[in-house]
């Protein structure tokens, strides 16, 4: 199994951070500037319709930081994200960071409900499926898990919109409130919930075969160990068995694949949100690929990358704190 | 028994007619069906799999697909995993300072979350097939760099390697005869672990819109269907794609398990108990 390889130190998990953050920076510049032809047409592309003039292009270069030599956009590039400036949205006529304000709580939400979802079912399942390994059911739980996982994140969340959306029509299709909803309080939160209910549970569901197969492993690994045939000797009882001997130990090696849970997660949300309709900055990225508003776009994914080396980061300290307490 | 045989022989025959499928598509690439047919058409004894809103039959669109999704997914898998060998090779050969540096390197290529980067950089390419394919791998190898150093440290803990190095055996020798062949169940549980996973991020940028458009996939397919949700005919427009996506990617975990299992038998390893 490959392991994320977690920093030894608080210093060397910021440093680590930095230089994946500054390399993800350089990737967002370069692949704009590496393309044949002059970045500010490859920019605009299709969105302009005439050919622009000298000063309007001189306007256009000054407005997405495209005018002076390539070190100087760099330095230009950097400072402006430095201010917190993504960028100016063509198809949208604002500024990327405004966007980015309105939409990242939603995806947050989605990922943050989904994720302790996912690692709740995830550890309680492994655990579950290790202590039914050798019985009749074993393969099928097995077999199950592994079909769960070949189906893309996308196909699952058609899958689901279809079934619970479309054909039993629990789950409404598409946003996150009925059009021109006026509910208050209580009505509202349950509104909420109700259109949560079916992107939550595709996210949850594919990240959960993961860490469910990871925590068997675990936990397997941990059923072959003596104190725990002592405690089976002993007469503990199986709710005590899985809830204070076998979860908490088995917890520690499921904490250590956070970093790549959350990876999955943002990347997953892209998908559902624009599978559910849902709003969130994955669906605001995939329509402005769809209108080629390249700087959106482009502004969109760095959000998303340095989201997901955040949470990395915060995973990272957790583990690094968990291991402290020995 | 006679039931895990048959399910060996399932699973052989499902890899077969792949391989098969792959090389016949490319030797005699089939051509986009033609828009003739009745659009939304349900299945059929004419259209087996129903048609979409073009009236182009959909089981010829789901083969046109096939050898395309799949020979991409098999090369970057290949790929991924032969790059990750060369560096881990390196870092375990090189002298340690150096070998220290490249694992501090990859661990932190290793943050950047695959599926991210490569969608930023597809949204300025469109990529065609070999730019997706560099995509693919570009983001993918440092996952695996890590667990093939440790092994080639065990590996090269070995008489036999100490011997071949003391004869006066060279780097590629090494790798090619006394580093590979010892490490090949691994190999080959990792390659179609990066086949799964350059399959379906291959079809997820498909159908984010983020590959070239003129090269069928299973992924555009679902997101060509995705607009008709509401129509009935959207069951049989995401069904074929989406199983034929899913039925793919399922058995190719199953020829990888039995793969492995076979790689660690050739080897002399024991026979799984159970």
């Amino acid at each position: 199994m490959s392991r994320r390889a977690t920093a030894r130190s608080l210093p060397g998990a910021v440093f680590g951070y930095a230089l994946t953050l500054t390399l993800l920076v350089c990737l967002n510049f370069v692949a704009l500037h590496a393309l044949p032809g002059d970045p500010l047409t490859v920019l605009l592309g299709d969105a302009t319709l005439v050919f622009p003039d000298e000063a309007l292009r001189a306007r256009l270069a000054d407005l997405h930081g495209l005018d002076g030599s390539l070190g100087e956009r760099f330095l230009r590039y950097v400072g402006r994200l430095a201010r917190g400036d993504l960028g100016w949205s063509l198809s949208h006529a604002a500024p990327v960071r405004d966007l980015v304000i309105q939409m990242l709580p939603w995806t947050l939400a989605l990922v943050a409900c989904a994720s302790v979802l996912a690692f709740v079912l995830g550890l309680g399942g492994g655990v579950e499926a290790a202590l039914r390994h050798g019985s009749r059911e074993n393969p099928w739980i097995l077999a199950t898990l592994a079909f769960l996982d070949s189906i893309p994140p996308f196909v699952k969340a058609i899958l689901i919109l279809f079934v619970f959306g479309l054909w039993l029509e629990v789950v409404p299709t598409a946003g996150a409130l009925a059009p021109f909803s006026d509910t208050t309080g209580l009505a509202r939160a349950l509104e909420l919930a109700h259109h949560a209910v079916a992107p939550v549970a595709t996210l949850a569901v594919h990240e959960t075969s993961k860490l469910l197969l990871f925590a068997r492993g675990t936990t397997l690994a941990l059923l072959s160990r003596p104190f725990l045939t002592v405690a089976v000797a002993k007469g503990v009882g199986p709710w005590r068995l899985r809830r204070a001997y076998l979860a908490p130990n088995a917890l520690a090696a499921v904490v250590a694949r956070t970093a790549a849970l959350m990876s999955g997660m943002m990347a997953g949300a892209v998908f559902v949100e624009t599978v559910f309709a849902y709003p969130g900055i994955g669906r605001l990225a995939v329509e402005a690929i769809a209108v080629r508003d390249l700087p959106l776009a482009q502004g969109l994914f760095l959000v998303l990358g340095a989201v997901i080396l955040t949470l990395n980061l915060v995973a990272d300290l957790i583990v690094l704190r968990l291991d402290a307490r020995g | 028994m006679t039931g895990r045989r048959a399910y060996g022989l399932l699973g052989g025959g499902a890899g077969l007619a792949g391989v098969g499928l792959i090389g016949a598509g490319l030797a005699f690439p089939l051509a986009e069906p033609a828009m003739s047919g009745p659009p939304l058409r349900p299945p059929s004894a004419d259209f087996w799999l129903g048609t979409n809103a073009l009236g182009q039959d959909l089981l010829t669109c789901v083969l046109v697909a096939a050898p395309g999704t799949m020979s991409l997914g098999l090369a970057a898998g290949v790929a991924t995993v032969g790059v990750a060998l060369l560096v881990a090779f390196a870092a375990v050969v090189l002298p340690p300072g150096i070998g220290r540096l490249i694992l501090r390197g990859v661990d932190t290529l290793m943050a950047l979350p695959a599926l991210v980067p490569a969608m930023l950089v597809a949204s300025l390419l469109r990529p065609g097939p070999g730019v997706l394919l560099l995509l693919l791998v570009a983001f993918a190898w440092p996952f695996q760099v890590r667990a093939l150093a440790a092994l080639m440290r065990r590996e090269r803990s070995r008489e036999s390697y100490r011997l071949a190095r003391g004869f006066g055996a060279g780097a590629g020798y090494l790798l090619r005869r006394h580093l590979v062949p010892r490490m090949l169940p691994v190999l080959v549980a990792l390659t179609i672990q990066d086949v799964r996973r350059a399959v379906m991020h291959a079809a997820g940028l498909a159908f984010l819109g983020l590959a070239d458009p003129t090269v069928p996939n299973w992924g555009a397919m679902l997101a060509q269907a995705l607009p008709l949700l509401h129509d009935p005919s959207a069951l049989w427009l995401i069904l074929a794609p989406a199983g034929a996506l899913s039925l793919f990617i399922f058995s190719l975990f199953q020829i990888g398990l039995r793969l492995e299992r076979w790689s660690h038998h050739a080897l002399g390893g024991r026979l799984d108990p159970r």
